[in-house]
């Protein structure tokens, strides 16, 4: 039992302590050591010590989503490759074909893509 | 444990024949459209059929082929047979009505080889018995179908319609696949051979889970078949997709889903689950009900054909709530009377959304309004769209009929007649709205002179086709039941 | 298969997979932003495949097939996620939102 309760003691704890500490320095302990003279530019964003410009919701260009989406597909399919590298010796000739068919068909895809100005920044 | 030589030394070709060939097509089409991008296109639709003839005459070669498996995964028996010719002549209907779409629209050619790739989808769900491939085919086809019924990407309709059926179709997978994951952890196997012999004792063991994992399952398939209550998408999706593929959506995605379903309940919950398919019978009846009766206000042609269409699934599903009554020998009886109504439901669903097409272009309107006048017009095409509808509404003398007739038949042979008096009840109103569409059809238009309705040659073959196939299967059903009676359902 | 015993048991894995499901239906059929609801689906379907490796390595009967299976459903779900970004992409282009309650064209 103790065997099985024992990670989650840990666990426990770090919550424990990752809730005390930002809680008591931001309004405990720092409100009672800090002095307190609130100034108009003390308020304002910080923004690595620049002027803060625009909204801070600004819509990114819908192109990123293309290339998103292409990366998305594509990189899950890289999923396939690992466990077949893992047990390569044991798979031998069979898999490799398998998977170079398989990879023809990622660049089929691929090809697709390009050929469609999917690629392109217009 | 497989060696790696043994992977070599697999019937693939008997069993995964039609795929390969249609997988094989889809690729060149594919590869084609996008080296030759110029000028009139349709031949690549015409090279998409000739694929789809070959893997027919494929799946028939190999028709009565003895029970097979390739890797215990993909295989051919009887089941695998019938759905796989049930798929790809549907397939090819729906491709000979792009031929005719894909000459005058603004669709990209991008429909014809995701309609190939959704065959294959289709075609793996018939003829896998194992979560995993049915799982993966399934998405083939519903992936390739979001993109389909969205295909007019500047169209704000099929947009719309496209997502609401992506967000109801993603929701459905999901929860077909948590109780996939159930049935796998409660018996450690995903291959449906095991898995019908680990039955007994898995629902002795964890009743519950077996429960949760059935009805996960069946409500997961039921997004996809469009059952009430998980319909809403079906009028939306119907009406913005294209015609076409509409009737794609409405068939072929249809057909494949049940024979899922079917082989996935009848695997994993026989004997032991019997109590489980009442479920399927509630489910059955609440779709009759209610597709039957929101379709009753319906102006829009294409909506009413799509609640048309819910209220057809409900009628297919009625059998499925008899595998857990009767006997394992009654099996084929039930198997017959479901593959022969969703072959009759095939071409009588075709055949109307071919004339609902051509009213569109017409009219430019889906107004049920746009049928007055049509005997007027065109007496063939009249008399053509009054033997679909009357076949859907269940007419002596159409396939719609003998379906019906032998779905009520299994009712009363498995004392569940409460169900078949639903059925008939439902069908009665059915004919409310259909008969409504006829009248329609044989009012004068109140014009001097008439036009006739202009229809290619193309949509002329088709009509043709899904008349014969209508009324042939009516009048003649031995032409199906023989092939069909003679197969061994129950095997190993 | 592994000889040490797990330190946690299966009931844990599970109700986490379980929260995981309820939290994405109810993220899928309440939040207005489809792309909210996009991840939604996406966390059920994670769900799923909690269940299956934890099934896979603690089930009745433990098996490869498991996590075979939640291989290929992270390849599947990640297809359908991109064709659903694709569609937002083009109701986007079309109307200038992605909000699920302006998807109101079709009415009956």
């Amino acid at each position: 039992m103790f065997h099985y309760w024992n990670p989650y003691f840990l666990i426990v704890l770090y919550v424990v302590l990752g809730i005390f500490l930002p809680v008591a320095s931001i309004w405990v302990i720092g409100p009672i050591l800090r002095p307190n003279k609130p100034s108009e530019a003390k308020g304002s964003t910080y923004e690595s010590g620049l002027e803060p410009v625009g909204d801070a919701h600004v819509r990114y260009n819908a192109r990123y989503y293309l290339f998103a989406l292409m990366f998305v597909v594509f990189d899950v399919e890289t999923l396939f490759l690992y466990p077949w590298a893992v047990a390569f010796k044991k798979l031998g000739m069979f898999a490799l074909t398998e998977m170079l068919i398989f990879i023809v068909l990622l660049v089929i895809g691929l090809a697709y893509a390009w050929r469609k100005k999917v690629l392109e920044w217009t | 444990m497989t060696t790696p030589l043994d992977m070599l030394h697999q019937p693939y070709w008997m069993t995964m024949g039609p795929m390969i060939v249609v997988a094989a097509t889809g690729f060149v089409v594919m590869i084609l459209e996008f080296i030759f991008r110029k000028g009139d296109r349709r031949w690549l639709t015409v090279l998409s059929m000739l694929g789809v003839v070959a893997a027919l005459v494929v799946a028939i070669i190999h028709f009565n082929a003895k029970p097979t498996f390739a890797l215990n995964t993909i295989g051919v028996d009887p089941f695998a047979s019938v759905f796989s010719v049930l798929i790809l002549i549907s397939a090819l209907l729906v491709l000979l009505f792009t031929l005719d779409f894909s000459a005058k629209s603004d669709v990209p050619a991008e429909h014809t080889y995701l309609i190939l790739f959704a065959v294959v989808g289709a075609l793996t769900m018939a003829s896998s018995i194992d979560l995993v491939t049915l799982y993966v085919g399934l998405e083939l086809l519903s992936v390739a179908s979001y993109v389909l019924v969205a295909v007019r990407t500047h169209s704000i309709r099929s947009v719309e319609g496209g997502i609401k059926y992506m967000l109801m179709g993603a929701l459905g997978s999901a929860v077909l696949l948590y109780g996939m994951s159930f049935i796998y952890g409660i018996s450690g196997t995903t291959n449906l051979m095991n898995l019908s012999g680990a039955g007994l004792q898995m629902f002795s063991t964890y009743p519950a889970i077996t429960v949760i994992g059935f009805l996960m399952m069946l409500i997961g398939m039921g997004f996809k078949l469009s059952l009430v209550p998980f319909h809403m998408w079906t009028p939306d999706a119907y009406a913005g997709a294209p015609t076409p593929i509409t009737s794609f959506l409405a068939t072929l995605s249809k057909a494949a889903s049940f024979g899922m379903l079917l082989r996935m309940l009848v695997f994993i919950f026989n004997a032991p689950g019997a109590h489980l398919f009442y479920w399927a019978g509630i489910i059955a009846a609440i779709t009759m009900i209610v597709g039957n009766f929101i379709a009753l206000p319906q102006r829009n042609m294409k909506r009413l054909l799509a609640f048309s269409s819910v209220a057809q699934a409900g009628y297919i599903l009625v059998p499925f709530a008899m595998f857990g009554i009767a006997q394992s020998a009654d099996w084929a009886g039930l198997f017959d009377s479901i593959s022969f109504y969703l072959f009759a439901y095939t071409f009588m669903t075709v055949g109307a959304f071919a004339i609902v097409y051509l009213l569109e272009r017409d009219k430019g309107s889906l107004d049920s309004d746009a049928l007055i006048g049509l005997y007027q017009r065109s007496p063939w095409l009249a008399v053509a769209l009054t033997i679909f509808v009357l076949s859907l509404a269940g007419m002596p003398l159409t396939a719609g009929f003998l379906g019906k007739f032998y779905i009520f038949v299994d009712t009363m042979h498995f004392s569940t007649i409460w169900l078949g008096v639903i059925l008939f009840a439902t069908s009665v109103v059915s004919f409310y709205y259909y008969i409504g569409w006829l009248r329609k059809v044989y009012q004068k238009e109140p014009v001097a002179e008439v036009t006739a309705l202009s229809a290619s040659p193309i949509m002329h073959t088709l009509v043709a086709v899904c008349v014969i196939g209508t009324l042939a299967l009516g009048i003649v059903p031995a032409l199906l039941l023989h092939p069909l009676a003679g197969l061994p359902w129950i095997y190993g | 298969m592994g000889a040490a015993p797990f330190p946690v048991p299966t009931g844990s894995l599970l109700a986490l997979g379980a929260l995981l499901f309820c939290i994405g239906l109810f993220g899928a059929l309440t939040k207005r932003n489809l792309i909210i609801v996009l991840v939604s689906i996406e966390l059920m379907l994670n769900a799923a495949n909690i269940n299956l490796v934890t099934f896979s390595r603690l089930g009745v009967a433990p098996s490869l097939s498991g996590q075979v299976f939640s291989l290929f459903t992270m390849t599947v779900a990640a297809a359908e996620i991109a064709v659903g970004l694709a569609l937002l992409l083009a109701l986007f282009r079309l109307r200038k939102t992605s909000e699920v309650k302006d998807l109101n064209i079709h009415k009956w």
